[in-house]
C-alpha cells in the first residue's frame, strides 16, 4: 500500500458506503432507540409515581377517618396497616422519582434526539452525491466536479463525526448524581455529627 | 447519495446492543453482576458482515487500499476501544449499584422516620419509639461511617465518564482514519497516516488535546 486513492470515484464511493452503512445509520438506529426505551421507562416510572402517591392520599385519608372511630380488635389491625402503608407510600413515590433521577433518562431523552435529528439533518448533504456518474479524466488532470463531490462527502462526514462530538461533550456534562441522594448524604452526615455530640455528653 | 444498501440497519449493532420490545423498559438498565462484565472479542468497528457486502463488489486494486486501511486500523484501535468500552461498562455498573444501595438506604431512613413520628403518637408502646430511634441512628451512622467512605461515587463516576469518552474518541479515530478524514486526507502516503494514527491514538489517550487541520478539539463521546 503506498498511497492514498482518494480522487477515485470507486474508493471515494466505497468509503463513504463503508462509512454510512457501519457508522452513521447505526449511530442514527442507537440514537433513535434509545430516546424511544428512555420516553417508555419515563413513562412507566411516572405511573408507578402516581400510583404510589395516590395510595398514599387514600390511605391518608382512610387512616384520618378510621381515627375517629372507636377502637376495635379489627380496626385497630385496619389502622395499624393503614399507618403503615401512608408512611411507607410517600417514600415509595420518592424512591421511583430517585430511580429516574439515577438513570437521568430525561436528559438522555433530550440529547439522543437532538442528535438523531442532527443526523438526519446531516443526510441531507450527502442525499445529492451522485459518485456514479463520475470518472477520472483519462489524462490524468484535475476533475472539477468529482472534488466538488468529494468536498461534498467530507463535509458530510465531518457532520456526521461533528454531531458525535457533541453528543458525546453534552452526555459528558451532562452526568450528575441525583440531587436528593446529595440531600441525603448531607443531612446523614449532619444527623450523624449530632448522634456523636449526643453521644459525648450523655453522663 | 450511493443507493446501495447492503445491510439495514434497522438495530444499532454498534454498542450496547438492544433487546426486543420495550416492556419493562424502566428495568432495562438494572445493573448487571459485578465481574460480569468483560471485553467484548465480538465486537468489531465494522461488522464483517457488513465490510464483506460493501467490497464485493468493488475492484481489486479498491478493495486492497481499503483493507489495508481497515486492517491497520482494527489492529492499532480495536483491543484499545473493547479494553476502555468494558472498563467504562465496568464503571458505570458500579457507579448504578452504588446510587442504587444509597437510594436504598435513604428509602429505609425516611420509612424508619415515619414510623418514628406514628411511634410518638402510640402511647401503648413507649418502647417502640425508643428502638425505631435506635435502629434510625444505626442505620445513619453505618451509612456515614462504612458506606460513604468506601462507596465513592464521584470517583467511579469520573472513570465512567472518562472511559466512555476515550472509546468514543477512539472510534471516531478509526472512522476518520478510515474514511481519509482531515488529517488523514492531508497525508497521500500509507505508512505517513499511520504514524499519524499512532500519534492521535496516543493523544486520545494521554488526553491530550487534538489537533484537527490548526483547530484545537478535545476528544469525547459517550453512548452508555
Amino acid at each position: 500500500m503506498s498511497e492514498s486513492h482518494d480522487s477515485d470515484p470507486q474508493n471515494l464511493k466505497t468509503r463513504l458506503l463503508l462509512f454510512e452503512t457501519a457508522l452513521a445509520k447505526d449511530q442514527k438506529s442507537y440514537y433513535k432507540s434509545k430516546s424511544e426505551i428512555y420516553r417508555n421507562a419515563q413513562q412507566q416510572i411516572l405511573w408507578f409515581r402516581l400510583l404510589a402517591a395516590f395510595t398514599a392520599s387514600v390511605v391518608s385519608f382512610f387512616t384520618a377517618y378510621l381515627s375517629n372511630l372507636p377502637r376495635t380488635g379489627v380496626l385497630t389491625t385496619v389502622l395499624v396497616a393503614s399507618s403503615l402503608i401512608s408512611v411507607i407510600a410517600p417514600a415509595v413515590a420518592a424512591l421511583f422519582q430517585t430511580y429516574a433521577d439515577i438513570f437521568q433518562w430525561d436528559r438522555l431523552i433530550h440529547i439522543y434526539s437532538d442528535a438523531a435529528n442532527k443526523l438526519d439533518a446531516a443526510d441531507k448533504i450527502s442525499r445529492e452525491i451522485d459518485l456514479a456518474a463520475l470518472v477520472p479524466n483519462a489524462d490524468g488532470a484535475e476533475n472539477p466536479a468529482l472534488t466538488k463531490r468529494h468536498a461534498r462527502v467530507n463535509r458530510y462526514i465531518s457532520a456526521v463525526l461533528g454531531v458525535m462530538r457533541a453528543e458525546a461533550n453534552q452526555w459528558g456534562q451532562s452526568v450528575h448524581a441525583p440531587a436528593s441522594l446529595e440531600e441525603f448524604e448531607a443531612r446523614a452526615k449532619q444527623r450523624a455529627e449530632q448522634l456523636k455530640k449526643e453521644d459525648k455528653t450523655e453522663p | 447519495m450511493t443507493n446501495t444498501n447492503p445491510s439495514a440497519v434497522d438495530t444499532p449493532k454498534n454498542q450496547n446492543p438492544l433487546t426486543e420490545g420495550n416492556g419493562w423498559a424502566w428495568l432495562r438498565d438494572w445493573p448487571k453482576r459485578p465481574g460480569q462484565i468483560k471485553p467484548d472479542q465480538n465486537y468489531f468497528m465494522i461488522d464483517p458482515a457488513v465490510l464483506r457486502a460493501v467490497l464485493a463488489g468493488v475492484d481489486e486494486s479498491t478493495r486492497k487500499d481499503i483493507m489495508a486501511d481497515v486492517d491497520f486500523a482494527d489492529k492499532e484501535i480495536l483491543e484499545t476501544f473493547r479494553e476502555r468500552d468494558a472498563e467504562a461498562k465496568k464503571q458505570q455498573n458500579t457507579y448504578r449499584i452504588l446510587q442504587l444501595l444509597v437510594m436504598s438506604i435513604a428509602f429505609l431512613s425516611t420509612v424508619l422516620g415515619g414510623l418514628q413520628l406514628l411511634a410518638t403518637t402510640d402511647a401503648e408502646h413507649p418502647a417502640l419509639l425508643t428502638v425505631l430511634s435506635a435502629t434510625e441512628g444505626l442505620v445513619v451512622l453505618i451509612t456515614v461511617i462504612i458506606v460513604f467512605p468506601f462507596a465513592d461515587r464521584n470517583t467511579v463516576m469520573s472513570s465512567w465518564v472518562h472511559n466512555r469518552q476515550r472509546a468514543e474518541a477512539l472510534r471516531q479515530e478509526y472512522f476518520r482514519f478510515v474514511t481519509h478524514q482531515e488529517p488523514y486526507d492531508l497525508v497521500p502516503e500509507f505508512t505517513d497516516r499511520q504514524d499519524l494514527l499512532g500519534d492521535r491514538i496516543a493523544q486520545i489517550l494521554l488526553d491530550q488535546p487534538i489537533v484537527v487541520n490548526a483547530v484545537q478539539t478535545t476528544s469525547g463521546g459517550p453512548n452508555s
